[in-house]
């Protein structure tokens, strides 16, 4: 019995000193306390939100639903099958594109909003960094705008109705068990000019430390932009024109021209006082197919051999084909005719028997023949405004107050600088004549860049236009071949799809929250 | 004294012990080598004279002699041997004999698992146990089976068992280095009673496997080597695919492809028809080798054991290899009070796997390339990695598929090396006549070495290279890749354990109390190579490595590593008390702590209680001859589960589930680093399974044997993803819910037999369960969660649903006016533009609910044979195989159906296939068009056989001969028109069908 007794000791040594090994062992973690301390630690995590707003889904989702983009020779079911079948005008709350727009907004918001929660303790903390968080906390509230303006443009069905519903004011950060309710167009807009407000109040009344290139921060001309734009996506056109003008006049950014335009697009290689107000940057480093922007139409690069699973649609490729003068945008957008990376153009398209292997418009805009998907080299960036945006906004303007000549001008001080001859101004003598006009000048200068959608969702009605224009060889018996994407199975007159569906994964935690109608 | 010629004569019989027959026990004629063992039902046939005397024996039971007298079946009722070598016996915590225990467990012994010709031990359990749902999910040859016992518990948790090896609770899943022929039983625990006694693993079930060790006793050694020689091949599909003359008809139909504006004669003219699964999967074939031997003697046994396994798999590439060693040794002091044993296995595998199974990666998927591969091509084309880039180019790309498949067939090789050893180890000391003291060190250590090359200039890599297309011999960059990671998991359990066994009358209680400390660490250190010269690359050797310069920054090496460490500490106590074997009660309480919470929630309380009436033994039951045994048992009690996450044990442990956290990232805007912010669950706990179980054990007119269980089982503080509001910064979240799931069934186990001759026996078994899983409690969304899979498909988990039903509209058929999709919308009517509210939930499910197996085994003089058939009833997954064959997109670049030669025209409106141009297929995935019934009834195992004669072999060493002839899967009875009805996923496509095997194999004992 006595060597029992030890034994039994000897266990309740051992258990008593050994609860220690159920603390957690945690390498790479870091907690609150740790990583909200410095404005080092804001910055990484203002890193991380512009990271997640680097989302391509906006662009490619824009594209293929309208008239910018149409099934590729390399198509592998991309766009025309299942909940993602997009080219065929479906969409449903489970679709990828509206979950992706909504959670890379939001998750990236949600982080913006622990930068802001966190700035007054830095603040307090290092005084000496005041200035510096000060710039933390404008670049913080100029994202949250966009991205606030974002959800308004894709899932508000009236975006100058302030009645009508938008998403969720992420004005803070939110516990997981919250279900925050639906907020109204008004109220987006108030947090959305409030915010941009803040900012520029920000830059313009203290001296913040500069940032490396003023063209992939959200900076002062940003926060300008972004209120010329959400005024003029409210209608309220002048007010637009003063900060249109006020970008245009004041940025020091200029208009890229012709030749400059490959160094914006294809190898973003301009400065950055060329041409762009604010794009996401990405790095060699980064290149991954699951994220690149090309990647977005093409499965290897953007070529023809490049496996272009969604091309440039024929009808924009006659746009740009037709139009008066050599117009640089073309070989922009399309990858000029060559031998096996160029495109292949086939005159007789229309009468093509096999038109999806003769007729083959490879997308080109986002980084050019430079964009690979291979480890460690060149990816574009996400251009998200560029100056010419702003002209296009004047030109609005100038068309709601009934000026067609000014909308004439603005558009041709776009075009000088793209066609290598400036061509003549436009003659408008009316306002639906104007509105298409400013309408088609959008397709063609901001094509793949996520604007086609909005646009036409703004301006179909003023425009006087109710179907997107597709080419019967991208969708009919005789072309492609998916009689589904008929531009006539879309009519915009009160079309319910401009707003897109509110995601399954946002009713599932939030039921109340409600869907747009239609769905 | 008579005399007499001595005639030898076939003596049968079967041996039981108190709860039914035994099977493996060895019959040996005393002093001579003859012997057999009984099989499955316990039944064994000997050639002995009269005079001779049987001797019976069996690990953990009392060695039982019997003389030859004037009757041919001499059959023998064995005693347990708790008593005498309790010790000895490893099984759980606890020690106890058949009739005394309470829990409902299902065993399976070495006679059913030896020498079938599956790699992986689970896989042959497969329609075995009566509610446990085994699926080999994949033909890889010893990949890991799902198991499911008793439905699943949790929604996004994981649902693997505890496996418990030599007495050593593992969560190391990964058997395809254990050699199945070591194992001596494998036993289920399902009911609370059991599995509480691993408390803070046990929700799923328990699994304890016991590897072979010979009982102490009279001096002996024997020895046995088995090998068999299997073919193995594809099992093949119902769908009816479209050869290439009809393909390009379809082509021309559509508008696209080759086919496009061909003539008849043009098509009639092509004369190359490939079916590429003939390419891409071939018949393989496997070996197996298995040499052991076992000595014992008064106070040592052990047994020795060498294995050699190589099983290609039917795809290309795909195989394993394995070599096992053995020793389980074990024995007692001379005095008796100390008893020891300490098994030690050793495995190394090599194991060839193939990529991106289940994904559409055109250049990268075999499966894909076999399925959907156009037929008019041929392989012979095939020219190289050049050249398939070159077709690739000047083609629509997709068409090369199966070329950049081929290509990389020859360019690409990949293999993972593992060693695994594990020791268990058990030391009892007797240190009075009522208290024993015991104390178990276990070790599992397991190594991977991975390696996966894309050579140099392949085609993958000139596709993906920094100068594409052009190879480093003619001036291009240097491309191509090479991983290798390493990884180490070192799983180490002790257990100090007090126990009291005490006798007073009628009364017999056995306790103990218990300490367990459980600790689990895995290394892994990952490199990729990119850049490799073509000249010197040697896959797997560091040779022809491109080192990174000033001009080429994507040259060299990156790395990446990573530990992660679970901890677990238990403290528990267990109690058994008995009445005259008549009145049985347990009883179990565990307290758990678990490194994987925070401190405040990291400690589980677990319980169970167990009761037993061994009806048969009341008087009034004396009369009920024809009873030979009656038990009822019952028991309540919870069990936790701490793994979060579906995966390995390490799932989930960082970032940690319980707390907000940071994490560094690089290159994460601009070149600067980010913090990637994950977001925790303050109060993440156990989850908990509540169960009780009603059971019924029988055995009557000595022909009939077999339990019934019911049994509920519902999980609290479920695991979900947490459905959250994207403001929140994320899609769900991670944690305990108020939402729960239960399982409610019945489980029969049966056998009967039919014949019981001299010559000839023949026994029947069945097992079946039906299991009913509910979900209740989710408050979000109206108590609904939908959620869509990586192919697309919508699923719904509902209050009063079961888990994952898919959501669907429900598909009418054709309209024969314009050859649309027709579906049935909220209010019953056929609508062409479904929308989300006339999506309903299906009651399916790809979890059967009725599932099971049966068959025979009959002897006959020296043959035999046996089959087990499983059945699963009342499963439904998409069939996304077939749905592609019927996508007008895949029309001029993969295969289609040859029924799309049938699509609605205008002048053929009488069709269920849709015109190809449909305005509305893109509807097909969210209705249950191409949802099927998975429903199947296989021939799982079928083996004759034949043991010659002891009498050819007197005069020679050998004791034992047996010949055995055996197929697996050898058809399939199922409205599932894919390769395998097989399978646990809620939709399947491009996945590698488990194969039939046929294999040929002897068995000598010497």
């Amino acid at each position: 019995m006595k060597k029992f007794i030890c034994y039994l000791f000897i266990v309740a040594m051992f258990v008593s000193c050994s609860e220690e090994v159920l603390d957690p062992f945690l390498p790479g973690v870091a907690f609150e306390e740790q990583a909200t301390r410095t404005a080092a630690d804001l910055n990484r995590i203002l890193n991380n939100s512009q990271a997640i707003m680097t989302n391509r889904t906006e662009y490619s989702f824009t594209s293929i639903f309208t008239d910018e983009a149409a099934p590729g020779s390399n198509n592998g079911g991309q766009g025309i099958a299942g909940t993602d079948a997009y080219f065929l005008y479906f969409l449903v709350p489970t679709s990828a594109a509206p979950d992706a727009i909504w959670q890379s907004n939001y998750n990236a918001m949600a982080r913006v909003n622990l930068v802001l929660q966190n700035v007054e303790k830095v603040t307090t903390n290092f005084p000496a960094d005041a200035n510096l968080v000060k710039r933390i906390t404008a670049e913080a509230k100029i994202l949250r705008a966009l991205a606030h303006l974002k959800i308004l443009a894709y899932f508000a069905p009236d975006l100058t109705n302030d009645a009508s519903l938008a998403g969720i004011l992420a004005n803070r950060t939110f516990a997981y068990n919250e279900t925050p309710p639906r907020a109204t167009v008004g109220e987006f807009y108030e947090l959305i000019h409030q915010d941009l407000d803040d900012a520029i109040a920000l830059y313009t009344t203290n001296t913040l430390p500069p940032v490396t290139n003023n063209s992939i921060y959200p900076t002062l001309n940003l926060a300008r932009a972004l209120k010329a734009r959400a005024y003029a996506y409210k209608k309220n056109y002048v007010n637009a024109e003063f900060w249109a003008d006020q970008v245009i006049s004041s940025s020091g950014i200029t208009l890229a021209t012709a030749a400059q335009l490959p160094a914006v697009f294809h190898t973003h290689t301009s400065t950055a006082t060329q041409e762009v107000i604010y794009k996401f940057a990405r790095t060699a480093q980064q290149n991954a197919q699951a994220t690149n922007l090309h990647n977005g139409w093409v499965s290897v690069a953007n070529a023809r051999n490049g496996s272009p699973f969604y091309e440039v649609s024929r009808s924009l490729y006659n746009v740009l084909r037709n139009a008066p003068g050599v117009d640089a945008r073309k070989d922009i957008i399309v990858r000029p005719e060559g031998p096996t990376t160029g495109s292949l153009v086939d005159p007789a398209y229309a009468t093509s028997i096999n038109v999806r292997a003769t007729d083959i418009l490879v997308p080109f805009k986002h980084g050019g023949a430079g964009a690979r998907t291979s480890a460690s080299t060149f990816n574009p960036g996400f251009i998200q405004v560029r100056l010419s945006e702003m002209f296009l906004i004047k030109a609005e303007c100038r068309a709601a107050a009934s000026d067609f000549t000014g909308v004439a001008l603005a558009l041709k001080s776009i075009t000088d600088r793209r066609f290598t001859t400036p061509p003549a101004l436009l003659v408008l003598t009316s306002p639906q004549q104007a509105w298409k006009a400013i309408l088609d000048e959008r397709r063609v200068e901001l094509a793949f860049e996520g604007h086609r959608f909005i646009d036409i969702k703004r301006l179909y009605a003023v425009a006087g236009i109710n179907n997107f224009d597709r080419d019967p060889a991208d969708y009919a018996v005789t072309g492609l071949n998916f009689p589904g994407a008929n531009p006539a199975n879309f009519n915009f007159t009160g079309n319910y799809k401009f707003a897109l569906p509110i995601p399954q994964s946002e009713i599932n935690a939030n039921a109340s929250f409600g869907q747009n109608e239609g769905y | 004294m008579q005399f007499a010629f001595a005639q030898e004569r076939t003596i049968t019989g079967t041996v039981s012990d108190a709860t039914g027959p035994v099977p493996g026990v060895n019959v040996t004629v005393k002093g001579t080598k003859v012997g057999v063992q009984t099989n499955f039902d316990g039944t064994y046939s000997i050639k002995a004279k009269t005079g001779d005397v049987l001797v019976y024996s069996f690990v953990g039971m009392t060695d039982t002699s019997r003389s030859v007298g004037t009757t041919n079946v001499v059959n023998v009722s064995m005693q347990d041997s708790a008593k005498v070598l309790a010790e000895v016996v490893v099984q759980g915590y606890r020690t106890g004999t058949k009739k005394s225990a309470i829990a409902a467990v299902a065993t399976v012994a070495a006679a059913t698992i030896e020498n079938r010709p599956n790699a992986n031990v689970v896989n042959t359990l497969q329609g075995q146990l009566a509610g446990v749902n085994i699926t080999s999910s994949t033909g890889q040859p010893g990949a890991k089976s799902t198991v499911i016992i008793r439905g699943y518990g949790t929604i996004n948790g994981n649902t693997d068992p505890l496996y418990v090896i030599d007495g050593f609770p593992t969560n190391a899943d990964n058997f395809r280095s254990i050699n199945p022929n070591d194992i001596e039983s494998l036993t289920v625990l399902k009911d609370a009673a059991a599995t509480s006694q691993y408390g803070n693993r046990g929700s799923n079930g328990v699994i304890l496997i016991t590897t072979k060790r010979p009982a102490l006793g009279e001096a002996k050694s024997s020895f046995r080597y088995s090998s068999n020689f299997g073919v193995i091949s594809l099992q093949n599909p119902k769908y009816d695919y479209a050869n290439a003359n009809e393909t390009l008809r379809i082509e021309r139909n559509f508008g696209n492809g080759r086919g496009a504006g061909l003539t008849d004669a043009q098509i009639n003219a092509n004369t190359t028809d490939t079916d590429w699964v003939n390419v891409f999967f071939k018949q393989a074939t496997s070996v197996t080798h298995n040499l052991s031997f076992e000595t014992s003697s008064e106070n040592m046994s052990s047994f020795t054991s060498f294995g050699y396994t190589n099983q290609d798999g039917v795809l290309e590439t795909t195989g394993l290899q394995r070599f096992n060693l053995r020793n389980n040794t074990g024995g007692k002091s001379a005095n008796g009070k100390f008893t020891y044993q300490v098994a030690t296995g050793f495995g190394y595998s090599k194991n060839n796997e193939a990529t991106n199974l289940g994904d559409g990666a055109i250049n990268r998927n075999y499966v894909l390339g076999a399925f959907l591969g156009l037929p008019y091509y041929s392989p012979d084309e095939y020219q190289g990695s050049a050249w398939t880039y070159d077709l690739y180019n000047n083609t629509p790309g997709l068409e090369a598929t199966p070329f950049m498949l081929i290509d990389k067939l020859k360019t690409y090789d990949q293999e993972t090396s593992e060693t695994r050893v594990d020791v268990a180890t058990d030391f009892a000391y007797k240190v009075s006549k009522d208290f024993t003291l015991r104390t178990r060190v276990n070790g599992l250590f397991l190594e991977n070495r991975f390696f996966q090359a894309e050579f140099p200039n392949s085609f993958n890599a000139l596709l993906f290279s920094s100068t594409p297309g052009v190879s480093s011999l003619e001036g291009g960059n240097f491309n191509g890749i090479e991983d290798i990671n390493n990884r180490r998991e070192f799983n180490f359990n002790n257990l100090y354990q007090v126990a009291f066994n005490k006798e007073i009358g009628k009364h017999t209680i056995n306790a103990s109390v218990n300490y367990e400390y459980n600790f689990a660490t895995t290394n892994t250190d990952n490199q990729r190579q990119r850049g490799l010269d073509p000249i010197f690359f040697v896959p797997d050797t560091g040779a022809g490595y491109v080192n990174d310069n000033a001009a080429n920054d994507f040259y060299g090496p990156t790395g990446n590593a990573s530990r992660l460490r679970n901890d677990l500490l238990s403290y528990f106590a267990l109690a058994d008390y008995d009445f005259n074997n008549k009145y049985g009660l347990s009883g179990t309480f565990r307290r758990d702590g678990s490194s994987r919470f925070d401190k405040d929630y990291r400690w589980g309380n677990f319980w169970s209680i167990g009761g037993r009436w061994n009806i048969d033994e009341e008087a009034f039951m004396d009369n009920a001859t024809f009873i030979n045994q009656l038990k009822l048992r019952a028991s309540i009690g919870t069990t936790g589960n701490q793994r979060i996450v579906n995966g390995t044990v390490f799932a989930g442990v960082i970032p940690p589930a319980f707390t907000n956290s940071y994490s560094l990232t690089n290159n994460t805007y601009n070149g600067g680093q980010g913090y990637g912010f994950n977001f925790g669950f303050p109060e993440a706990q156990w989850e908990v399974t509540e169960q009780y179980n009603i059971g019924l054990d029988f055995d009557m007119f000595k022909r009939l044997r077999g339990t019934i269980d019911f049994y509920n089982k519902k999980t609290i503080d479920l695991f979900i993803d947490i459905p959250t509001s994207a403001a929140f910064g994320a899609t769900t979240l991670r944690g305990n819910s108020d939402a729960d799931v239960t399982n409610r069934g019945l489980e029969l186990n049966l056998a009967y037999d039919l014949i019981q001759k001299e010559d000839v026996l023949l026994t029947l078994r069945f097992n079946g369960s039906y299991n009913k899983n509910t979900v209740g409690g989710i408050k979000s969304n109206n108590g609904q969660i939908i959620t869509t899979d990586t192919a697309g498909y919508t699923f719904i988990t509902q209050n009063g649903g079961s888990i994952f039903e898919p959501y669907v509209y429900k598909y009418l058929g054709v309209n024969p006016d314009n050859g649309n999709l027709l579906f049935e919308d909220a209010s019953g009517n056929p609508t062409e533009t479904p929308t989300s509210f006339d999506r309903k939930a299906t009651g399916k499910n790809f979890v059967p609910v009725y599932q099971g197996g049966f068959g025979f085994d009959f002897q006959y003089k020296g043959f035999f044979a046996a089959s087990t058939f499983t059945y699963v009833l009342d499963a439904y997954r998409f069939d996304t195989d077939e749905e592609n064959l019927f996508d007008i997109g895949n029309i001029g670049q993969f295969r289609n159906s040859r029924q799309m030669l049938n699509a609605w025209t205008s002048t053929n409106t009488n069709t269920d296939v849709p015109s190809l141009d449909a305005t509305n297929l893109p509807s097909t995935g969210d209705s249950d068009r191409f949802l099927r019934d998975a429903s199947y009834l296989r021939l799982r195992n079928a083996q004759v056989g034949y043991r010659v004669p002891a009498k050819l072999l007197r005069g020679t060493f050998i004791n034992s001969l047996a010949f055995t002839l055996q197929g697996e899967n050898l058809f399939t009875v199922t409205k599932w028109k894919g390769f395998d009805a097989e399978s646990n996923r809620t939709s399947d496509f491009y996945q590698y069908p488990t194969p039939k095997i046929y294999t040929f194999g002897v068995d000598i004992k010497f």
